[in-house]
């Protein structure tokens, strides 16, 4: 027998020898999905809860001053975010990061001006696209988006990204790094212009 | 511009609990499951070399694919998708455990195939010692029958890497057995 035959019969009898229980593997499945949909809802409404305990106790610390810098995620409510808000694209290069995080490819990222972000990710993608808040103050943007997702393996001591923006005249936002911890939020703010399609 | 308009606005398929299958029911999800599960396992199991690893894996796409549902439920392929998550979970776990021994890796093949003749023992055992790419291109190619090009697009790699992933591994195989490393029949 030639080598690809004898290759592909090994590889036959070894796969023969697993076979798996399908209901209670679905079941698995099924529970650990609605697990996760629970956590992630518990989470979001535990953020908020301590946000607004956050800003509270910055709040009454500082006498009424702006809660926006000490707050642990971004607060859009303080902040002016139409000058970003739109819907835009971003193409990932193919680098070797991007490559490796399976990041490459075409985003579609929604800055909301009520500083909600919605994210689109390319299909080669599989990790959570979850969403999040982002805040624009003095030129600077702050976000906490894909805290969930794409950031949860950086384990950053601090889950906000800053950010400096400017805009051409067409809307395309241009950023630049001034404080991130998670590297391939870095890479989706700084690799590519971010063009404006709405 | 609330949320909802803005999705509206972008195209942006918006996920929501509603559109999430209802899992209680004999839905499209459970069909595929059913109909694609044990074969993805088969497949993650002959990267990865341990069937309980292979089921989690398996599982875990199979998660991820409730998660994006509303707009994968609408692509030609769910399975593919599935399958391609799969795969790439095997493939990147195995590059974490590739410091492994080869001793350990191939300890689960071992008891798997008492049945087997100790050539076939001996090729298994060839083949969990290559690269996890190389591991994951051989059982695409032999296990799966897929053209190079799908293989290539599966592992986010370029067809001609592929071939030469191919080709490295069967000269490796040929060594093993003893045999020469012909062309790719």
């Amino acid at each position: 027998m030639s080598l690809d035959g004898q290759i592909r019969q090994a590889l036959r009898e070894s796969a023969d020898t697993v076979h798996v229980d399908v209901e209670e593997s679905f079941d698995v499945v099924a529970t650990a999905s609605r697990r996760r949909r629970t956590r992630s809802r518990t989470l979001a409404v535990g953020v908020a809860a301590a946000l607004l305990v956050g800003a509270s106790v910055v709040g009454q610390h500082f006498g009424g001053a702006s809660t926006q810098v000490a707050s642990s995620a971004p607060s859009s409510s303080a902040t002016d975010t139409d000058p970003v808000a739109g819907t835009f694209i971003i193409d990932v290069p193919p680098s070797a990061a991007a490559t490796r995080d399976a990041l490459a490819g075409r985003w579609t990222i929604s800055l909301t001006p009520e500083g909600m972000v919605a994210v689109s990710a390319p299909d080669a993608f599989t990790g959570q696209t979850d969403g999040g808040t982002f805040s624009v103050s003095g030129g600077r943007l702050r976000t906490n988006v894909f805290v969930n997702g794409l950031c949860v393996a950086t384990q950053a001591a601090n889950p906000v990204a800053t950010y400096t923006w400017s805009a051409a005249p067409d809307g395309t936002l241009r950023f630049s790094k001034v404080a991130d911890e998670c590297t391939g939020r870095e890479l989706l703010f700084t690799s590519t212009p971010w063009i404006r399609i709405g | 511009m609330d949320v909802a308009r803005a999705h509206r606005h972008s195209g942006i398929v918006r996920r929501s609990p509603r559109q999430s299958p209802d899992l209680d029911s004999g839905d499209s999800f459970r069909w595929l499951f059913t109909t694609e599960y044990q074969e993805i396992v088969r497949t993650v199991f002959l990267i990865v070399r341990d069937r309980e690893l292979a089921e989690d894996l398996t599982q875990e796409a199979f998660i991820q694919l409730l998660g994006h549902w509303a707009k994968v439920t609408e692509y030609d392929r769910p399975g593919a998708w599935v399958r391609r998550v799969a795969i790439r979970l095997a493939v990147r776990e195995c590059r974490r455990n590739h410091r492994r021994t080869v001793l350990e890796v191939l300890a689960p093949w071992r008891e798997g195939h008492t049945s087997t003749s100790v050539r076939d023992v001996d090729l298994l055992q060839a083949i969990g010692s290559l690269s996890p790419q190389q591991r994951a291109v051989v059982v695409l190619f032999y296990f799966e029958d897929r053209p190079m090009d799908e293989i290539a697009a599966v592992l986010g790699c370029s067809v001609s890497t592929g071939w030469v992933h191919l080709h490295r591994a069967r000269r490796r195989l040929a060594s093993v057995l003893g045999e020469e490393a012909d062309d790719v029949t």
